[in-house]
């Protein structure tokens, strides 16, 4: 008989799981997608099925498994609709000096253009940016995440800042 | 400066750079470049960005309620019977898809026991480490379920209930009985009324009356025997055993705990008579082990029980 440490059956592991990994996966999925409805179904499901196989499930590697019946999931077909993110308002670091209502204006006006600029990325680089960007996850971490090579994750990063510094153009001059 | 900068070339120079990775060098370079504040007001006002808001313990909670009673397909609610056009096709399609849909209950390793009310008024307590589904569409017809762990079952009067399992099937008219199928033992009993056992690939078939009882270990062999009681005894959360051997008394105690047993030479064919209780692991290992004369360990995390 095999002998699992911590098992997924017991209620508390259940959670903990949950708990570290539910948002993550959840934004991950939000950020390919852009709806958050669908998200929530996805990895919402995924926790499901994982719960009614919590007996076969290692703990150990039940996060990568989280993702990879995510991933499955999303190889269906899905709803595609534009990712909207939130400012966080307590992050706005603008230098003291320039902080004229012109220049507060044309912060905001170039958080939108950067807001839709990402929107536009292919699903791949975006969810890589995001990823790290906002979920702050090492790539070595998205990696895992998105079941691709640490190299590619890096590819794909580079890329998205290349392609979001194009689109964006002139809105950058200011 | 050099329009055939690194971070063109370079494809996880920029990768790098975010996660502040450059050499020194390489930094001081790059901030030369007219592209370098570009990117900086990027990579900062992306940072401003947050996902969507979260709300764990709702989601966990949602989660959990998923996890309860799940359903295959979906309800085809029929709209306003005067559009009777349209309403005759989603019959059609709802007939067509949802006569295989199923309705089903799983509780894991270690779960609590659940009280079930089925469709037709009949009553069924669903032990730990089981599953129990049945048809979603009239099924009230063809009272037919499918069981794979242990079962109590109260029967409304009516037509030919039925509850296949692994080994065979149970069919009853209305009574009152208990079925297990677990992986290494089957055990029916009747507490009123009549029930048929038809056993799996076999032209074999019982009849039970009022505590009759019969089993199925580890060959295909029926043993009878006579058993009073009112009630199952996982009812009140003991398990009680009578000449089983020594795995099925570990099985059970794996499925009510969600324990691991690990053993070397302990002869789990051997005999055992007596009970164990459902709310105390420590005592029921004790009350279960310790006359058998088997010494063991428990796992600090209460997970694995160790035998010799």
């Amino acid at each position: 008989m095999s002998s699992p440490n911590k098992s997924l059956c017991d209620e508390r592991n259940f959670d903990s799981l949950f708990n570290s990994h539910y948002e993550t996966a959840r934004n991950y999925i939000y950020y390919k997608c852009g709806s958050l409805e669908q998200a929530e179904d996805i990895v919402q499901d995924a926790f499901v099925k994982m719960w009614k196989k919590c007996a076969e499930v290692i703990f150990e590697t039940a996060k990568s498994l989280l993702f990879t019946i995510c991933n499955n999931a999303m190889r269906n077909e899905f709803d595609h609709q534009k990712v909207v993110l939130k400012h966080r308002k307590t992050a706005v670091q603008i230098d003291k000096n320039n902080e004229s209502p012109d220049f507060l204006l044309e912060m905001e006006d170039f958080r939108d253009k950067l807001e839709s600029a990402i929107a536009n990325l292919s699903d791949k680089e975006r969810e890589v940016f995001l990823l790290s960007r906002i979920d702050k996850k090492s790539y070595k971490e998205i990696a895992a995440i998105t079941n691709i090579s640490v190299k590619a994750v890096e590819r794909r990063m580079s890329n998205a800042f290349i392609n979001l510094r194009e689109a964006l153009g002139s809105h950058l001059k200011f | 400066m050099s329009e055939q900068h690194k971070y063109k070339s370079d494809d996880s120079f920029l990768a790098r750079w975010a996660e502040n990775k450059l050499s020194d060098e390489e930094l001081l370079e790059f901030q030369k470049t007219e592209a370098y504040r570009e990117f900086q007001l990027i990579n900062d006002v992306s940072q401003q960005f947050s996902g969507p808001d979260l709300d764990l313990e709702k989601a966990l909670e949602l989660t959990k309620s998923k996890t309860k009673i799940s359903s295959k397909g979906k309800v085809i609610s029929l709209r306003k019977y005067w559009y009777a056009a349209a309403a005759s096709v989603v019959i059609i399609f709802g007939i067509f898809k949802g006569l295989n849909s199923s309705i089903s209950y799983t509780i894991p390793n270690g779960g609590k026991a659940l009280a079930i009310n089925l469709p037709d008024g009949s009553k069924v307590q669903l032990n730990a480490g089981s599953e129990l589904s049945h048809k979603r569409f009239f099924w009230n017809s063809n009272r037919s379920l499918k069981l794979n762990g242990e079962a109590y079952f109260e029967v409304e009067k009516g037509s030919t209930f039925s509850v296949n399992t692994s080994y065979g099937t149970v069919s009853v008219l209305g009574t009152k009985f208990n079925v297990k199928a677990r992986k290494n033992n089957f055990d029916l009993k009747c507490f009123e009324g009549a029930v048929r056992f038809d056993q799996k690939n076999t032209n074999n078939y019982k009849i039970l009356y009022q505590n009759d009882r019969i089993s199925i270990s580890n060959s295909t062999t029926i043993k009878e025997e006579k058993s009073p009681g009112s009630l199952p005894n996982w009812l009140d959360k003991i398990s009680v055993f009578k000449d089983q051997s020594l795995q099925i008394v570990l099985d059970e105690l794996s499925v009510q705990y969600n324990v691991q047993f690990e053993h070397k030479s302990t002869n789990t064919s051997r005999l055992f008579s007596g009970s164990f209780i459902h709310n105390n692991l420590e005592t029921a290992l004790k009350t279960t082990l310790t006359p058998m004369g088997i010494s063991y360990t428990l796992s600090e995390d209460k997970k694995t029980v160790y035998l010799p």
